[in-house]
């Protein structure tokens, strides 16, 4: 054995060797790795992809799905998968909720109210001028339709899934509410007929939706505040209160009247009650006196002289104690001139 | 590795063919086929559809409902007045080749239709008055400017063909009066709210004036009536009272006479009075003597 130098020549050899036989395993392995690999990666990858198939659509919504543009479904609530992209795909709509599109003004969060003049002033039928915001309700009746027939069916700044937000909604809203104001002068609209034109306003707005076939049903329209624009609103309070003061006069006028007249025919009353109480006063004192008379008269009859004569004296008896008399003899003549002194009598009389 | 090189490239190959030669229209869309500018084939149902790769391109169109706003202009009345008029046109895709040649895409067919509903708007807002478009006509001036757009969106297009849009709707939004002249249009409200305010009070007045003059009347009514009537009672009382009387004193008047003699001297002679008496009257027949025989009473 040579073995320094032989030595070295036989652990090269045996390394070379050794090199080989590993290189040559470990690309044999590294071949069958890499396969692996690649056909895990790709798993993987079309597991992926078919994952992004799966959805879920809430209680309030709908899904409308398209298979290579063709609507095959329409999914409820729950999990579901459709074939992924770009083989199927879908649009979620929340269609039981009733939604609220506000016009002619904006609610905040916070409450507060901000009018939006361009919607709310328009004119009425007598070319006035009047201020209207109004609340629409309403949802989702067709999501077919909603999706697939009108390029913006909804309400603007709602965000509805990927699709640009609507102003078909309104508009249609405008259109009809402007309608009906413009067929009715300012006073209706002001007071009477909130009612009906909350009825016109939203057979106009479903009328002009079903010619389009939005897929939106219109649930209620609600008149909010409808009001004369400030530029005028104090000549038309100032109506109102001469309403009331119309009314105030009205009822004064009525308790001035409901005041007087019932006095009056009280008055009336005791006229007449005073009128009926002399008239019995003065129907019983004559039968009273003339029974009287009568009664005197019956014994008066059985001796007249005698009677008279009492009767006279008696009288006299009454009457003479206080007057002042003077008995003259008749037969010294009738002379007033007898009577001239008696002026101081009568003064004395008088003086007294 | 030189088969999976090829099998890749092979992949890519198959991928751009395919890719090449299928393609999608949505329910939303309408395509046209074109080969080398020529047209080939149009397709307005949804589906898969196929085309010779490379050599044919595809445009597709949006089917839906497309509006137009048509910006807020004035318009000039029959009567000569202003109206700031603010209306909308809705149209969609009927027939996408004819689109395709007459308008291109849906960015130039806008304003084209807008175009035509602004010009027939024009006309026909100049043929009605003021007050009309406001209230009455607003309506029948829409349906006419719908059928004519329709009528040109119809014909308009090469060769008297379609335009391949038809016009769905046409609304006026808003009809206002110019900004302008909204200031006097605020004066005049302010001034015919005036007038009803002082109609309303001069109608409280005069309701007061008739309620209260009314209640007036019916007092003085009812008590001049109560009057008459108790006049009436009291006269009849009276004559019912002298009846009585008349018919007691018809008995003996002469003794009335003398009785009611008595009582009328006890009342009207009193202490102040003097009395000038005949010693030969024949009360006095007694004063002197007292065998003097007794005269006639009361004579």
């Amino acid at each position: 054995m040579q073995r320094p130098g032989g030595s070295g020549e036989e652990w090269e050899r045996l390394l070379r060797q050794g090199k080989d036989r590993f290189s040559n395993w470990s690309s044999h392995v590294g071949n069958a790795l890499k396969g692996t690999l690649l056909f895990g990666g790709i798993l993987i990858l079309l597991l992926l992809w078919l994952a992004t198939g799966l959805y879920t659509v809430d209680p309030d919504e709908q899904a409308l799905v398209r298979r290579f543009g063709e609507v095959t479904d329409v999914a409820g609530p729950g999990l579901h998968w459709h074939p992924p992209a770009p083989i199927a795909k879908h649009d979620i709509v929340k269609v039981t909720q009733v939604q609220r599109m506000e016009v002619g003004f904006r609610g905040q969060p916070s409450g507060v109210v901000s009018t939006n003049p361009v919607e709310a002033l328009m004119i009425t039928g007598d070319e006035n001028i009047v201020d209207v915001e109004m609340v629409v309700l309403y949802r989702i009746s067709s999501i077919r339709d909603f999706v697939l027939n009108v390029y913006d069916p909804g309400e603007l700044d709602r965000g509805i899934g990927d699709r640009p937000d609507g102003r078909t909604l309104k508009d249609v809203a405008e259109v009809s509410l402007r309608a009906v104001i413009g067929g009715r002068i300012i006073d209706d609209v002001l007071t009477s007929e909130r009612g009906i034109i909350e009825q016109e306003v939203k057979d106009g707005m479903v009328e002009l939706l079903s010619l389009y076939e939005a897929g939106i049903l219109v649930e209620q329209v609600q008149l909010q505040t409808v009001r004369a624009p400030n530029q005028v609103q104090a000549a038309f309070d100032d109506v109102v209160s001469a309403k009331e003061d119309k009314e105030r006069l009205d009822n004064e006028a009525q308790a001035y009247a409901a005041d007087i007249v019932p006095r009056a025919e009280g008055n009336a009353e005791r006229v007449l009650n005073e009128a009926y109480a002399f008239k019995a006063q003065r129907v019983n004192e004559a039968q009273g006196r003339a029974a009287e008379f009568l009664a005197i008269l019956e014994e008066y009859a059985k001796a007249p002289d005698v009677t008279r004569e009492r009767l006279y004296l008696e009288a006299m008896e009454r009457t003479l104690p206080d007057v002042r008399k003077f008995i003259i003899d008749g037969e010294s003549g009738n002379s007033p001139l007898q009577f001239l002194p008696l002026a101081g009598f009568q003064g004395e009389g008088s003086g007294q | 590795m030189k088969f999976l090189i090829v099998g890749a490239i092979g992949l890519v190959i198959a991928l751009v063919v395919i890719s090449q030669s299928i393609f999608v229209v949505d329910s939303t869309e309408v395509a046209v086929v074109t080969r080398l500018g020529q047209f080939k084939a149009s397709h307005t149902d949804p589906g898969l559809k196929f085309k010779t790769p490379f050599v044919e391109s595809i445009r597709k169109f949006d089917n839906r409902l497309q509006r137009f706003d048509i910006p807020p202009a004035n318009f000039i009345t029959l009567d000569k007045k202003n109206l700031v008029i603010d209306a909308y046109a809705r149209y969609k895709i009927t027939d996408p080749l004819l689109f395709l040649q007459n308008l291109f895409d849906l960015n130039a067919a806008g304003p084209k239709v807008g175009d035509i509903v602004n010009s027939e708007l024009k006309k026909e807002i100049a043929r009605d008055f003021q007050s009309d478009i406001i209230s009455e006509t607003r309506q029948e001036v829409m349906a006419r400017v719908l059928s004519a757009s329709r009528l040109i969106a119809d014909t308009s297009g090469e060769g008297g063909t379609s335009l391949g849009i038809e016009i769905i709707d046409v609304r006026i939004k808003r009809a206002d009066f110019p900004l302008s002249i909204a200031e006097s249009v605020f004066a005049r409200m302010n001034a015919e709210r005036s007038r009803v305010a002082n109609q309303e009070r001069a109608e409280g007045e005069r309701t007061k004036l008739r309620v209260e003059s009314d209640a007036d009347r019916r007092v003085t009514e009812i008590l001049s009536e109560a009057n008459r009537e108790s006049l009436e009672i009291r006269g009849l009382a009276e004559g019912r009272a002298i009846e009585i009387f008349a018919a007691a004193l018809e008995r003996d008047p002469e003794f009335f006479r003398f009785l009611r003699s008595l009582e009328a001297y006890q009342v009207f002679l009193d202490s102040g009075d003097t009395l000038v008496l005949d010693a030969n009257a024949p009360l006095f027949q007694f004063l002197a003597s007292s065998t003097a025989t007794a005269p006639a009473a009361g004579q």
